[in-house]
């Protein structure tokens, strides 16, 4: 399965061009699409604007030009972020499909490294679910290693397609877990970065206390690489007003850095929420940094039980008032589970929304006591495996809040933090379905993160074989 | 104890009373149940609490603030 830095030394050796690969590409991700049951990571499809950027990387390596790593890579971008001429509209039916003016500030920058947009990733409707099932884009994209599994959500194509194989990374939004949940169980890379570092112009989903962008990847490489191409303040963008440089000596040196004093904290309450095979294989992922010279010491955050409680008060009211209008024209139209959603979030009382941020605060300062204690704090990123797709579910939505709670069990405490956090492909639980580890680091810290990611990575650790891919030849 | 998965029926029976004026209230006070959101915002006061605005990542050297 080709990584960004397999493909972009293919380029820069002439083996391959950007504009073959890319033909390779689109045909790949349409045959997964029609496959039954489909894995349809891409709602719409960018071809003719994706051949032009790709003619023009090609020609650029060609006359040895090249913009860097990202140039010519194929990409997916999640529907509810802008890409200029597609349409945005958030895994939702009623949203116009009218073409967005412009690109993202994030979309925007990666093309300006020469990034090929390949299309739209399909998504839980308006980013409202960790499943990633949706009666409305008509086939839920699935589960690569197990097709009978949901994907993950709310970045339910985005981490499809990195995991299939087709691309090596892709853009995804994350409010109580979107990027770590789908990459988790879809067994590939996820990267939440701290609230601010990456602009949220152009995800009007975004416009809340709890939404990142950040990467879904098949190395860590491409996580890196993501980072430092999109982070950074945009004038547009109010969150992102006051985060401080990404830090690139920090950066340059996580690929290669001695583990040899890092911390990391675990929380032995915590990790007994989780499915216990889960648990067991997070923990010898955790033994594998400790034999690089990391070490592990008990923490306490009994708040930490509560994360998921917190932001979906959080989350919900945020949403309903940001989808008032869509909610009010179009419930008709909704998926069952997110008219839910909605309605539940219209009438939590404010004392009760106004009590939960009373409880984030206190949330907020246990982590940063333990982040005193450590410089890592590790969790497994899910409870449970990935969840069967029962067929009455992709005809109208579903309602399930056992599963929810064990999806955002772990992921909610990253976002009610704004704390960076990743989660890293750490192994297969029963006959194949992954497992991911989730890091946290202090504000800002992601090269922490990224070294402990490289020192897993080059332990062995890495996204397991799906039972469909494309591109198996590549 | 958490309930199965909603059946279609189910559900829309749900979606249409947590719509209702009359019955949203119960269908709040079923999904915090399910959720754990009552025992959470059940939580005991503690000294210092209060509910930030500032959603700024707080770093370990501010954690006393």
């Amino acid at each position: 399965m080709i990584t960004l830095e397999d493909l972009h030394g293919r380029f820069v050796r002439r083996e391959l061009t950007p504009r073959e690969h890319l033909d390779r590409v689109l045909d790949g991700l349409r045959e997964a699409a029609n496959r039954t049951p489909a894995h349809a990571a891409v709602r719409d499809f960018n071809d003719d604007q994706a051949r032009r950027a790709a003619d023009a990387a090609t020609a650029r390596f060609a006359s040895g030009q090249s913009l860097g790593d990202f140039d010519g890579i194929p990409i997916v971008v999640k529907d509810e972020v802008d890409v200029a001429g597609l349409p945005t509209r958030a895994g939702t039916v009623y949203l116009p499909a009218v073409p967005a003016v412009r690109d993202a500030t994030a979309v925007a920058r990666l093309r300006d490294a020469g990034a090929v947009v390949v299309g739209k990733s399909v998504q839980h409707e308006l980013g409202l679910g960790a499943t990633g099932i949706s009666p409305h884009e008509a086939r839920t994209p699935r589960n690569p290693h197990d097709p009978r599994c949901a994907p993950g959500g709310s970045s339910s194509g985005s981490a499809v397609a990195v995991a299939l194989g087709a691309v090596p990374v892709a853009v995804a939004s994350d409010g109580g877990g979107s990027v770590r949940i789908p990459a988790s169980l879809c067994g590939v890379w996820g990267l939440k970065p701290t609230f601010g570092r990456i602009p949220n112009t152009g995800d009007d989903n975004l416009d809340g206390s709890v939404g990142h962008l950040g990467p879904i990847a098949r190395s860590v490489e491409a996580m890196e690489k993501f980072l430092r191409i999109t982070g950074g303040h945009d004038g547009r963008c109010p969150v992102s007003k006051g985060s401080p440089p990404l830090d690139l000596v920090a950066l340059d040196h996580a690929r290669t850095r001695d583990l040899t004093g890092v911390r990391i904290g675990v929380d032995p309450n915590e990790w007994a929420d989780a499915d216990p095979t889960i648990a067991f294989t997070c923990r010898e992922a955790l033994r594998t940094l400790e034999k690089q010279g990391a070490t592990l010491r008990d923490v306490s955050l009994p708040m930490g039980r509560h994360a998921g409680a917190i932001g979906l008060v959080t989350m919900t009211v945020e949403a309903a008032r940001g989808h008032a209008r869509e909610y009010r024209m179009h419930r008709e139209k909704m998926a069952l589970d997110v008219r839910l959603a909605l309605a539940i979030g219209s009438h939590i009382s404010a004392a009760d929304h106004q009590q939960a941020q009373v409880l984030r605060r206190r949330l907020r300062l246990q982590m940063a006591a333990v982040l005193g204690e450590v410089d890592l704090y590790a969790t497994p990123t899910v409870a449970s495996a990935a969840p069967r797709v029962r067929a009455r579910a992709e005809r109208a939505g579903e309602a399930d809040q056992a599963v929810t709670n064990d999806l955002v069990r772990f992921t909610f405490l990253g976002n009610l933090t704004g704390l960076p956090a990743l989660t890293a492909p750490v192994g297969v639980q029963g006959a194949r379905l992954p497992v991911g580890l989730q890091l946290m680091a202090r504000p800002w810290d992601e090269a922490t993160l990224l070294a402990a990611a490289y020192g897993l990575e080059r332990a062995g650790y890495a996204p397991p074989m799906p039972t469909v891919r494309v591109g198996a030849d590549w | 104890m958490q309930s199965p998965p909603l059946d279609d029926r189910t559900l829309r029976a749900l979606v249409r009373a947590a719509e209702s004026p009359l019955t949203a209230r119960g269908v709040l006070r079923l999904l915090f149940a399910e959720a754990g959101i009552a025992r959470a915002l059940a939580l005991p006061a503690e000294p210092g609490d209060h509910a930030s605005l500032d959603q700024r990542p707080i770093g370990p050297t501010e954690s006393a603030l």
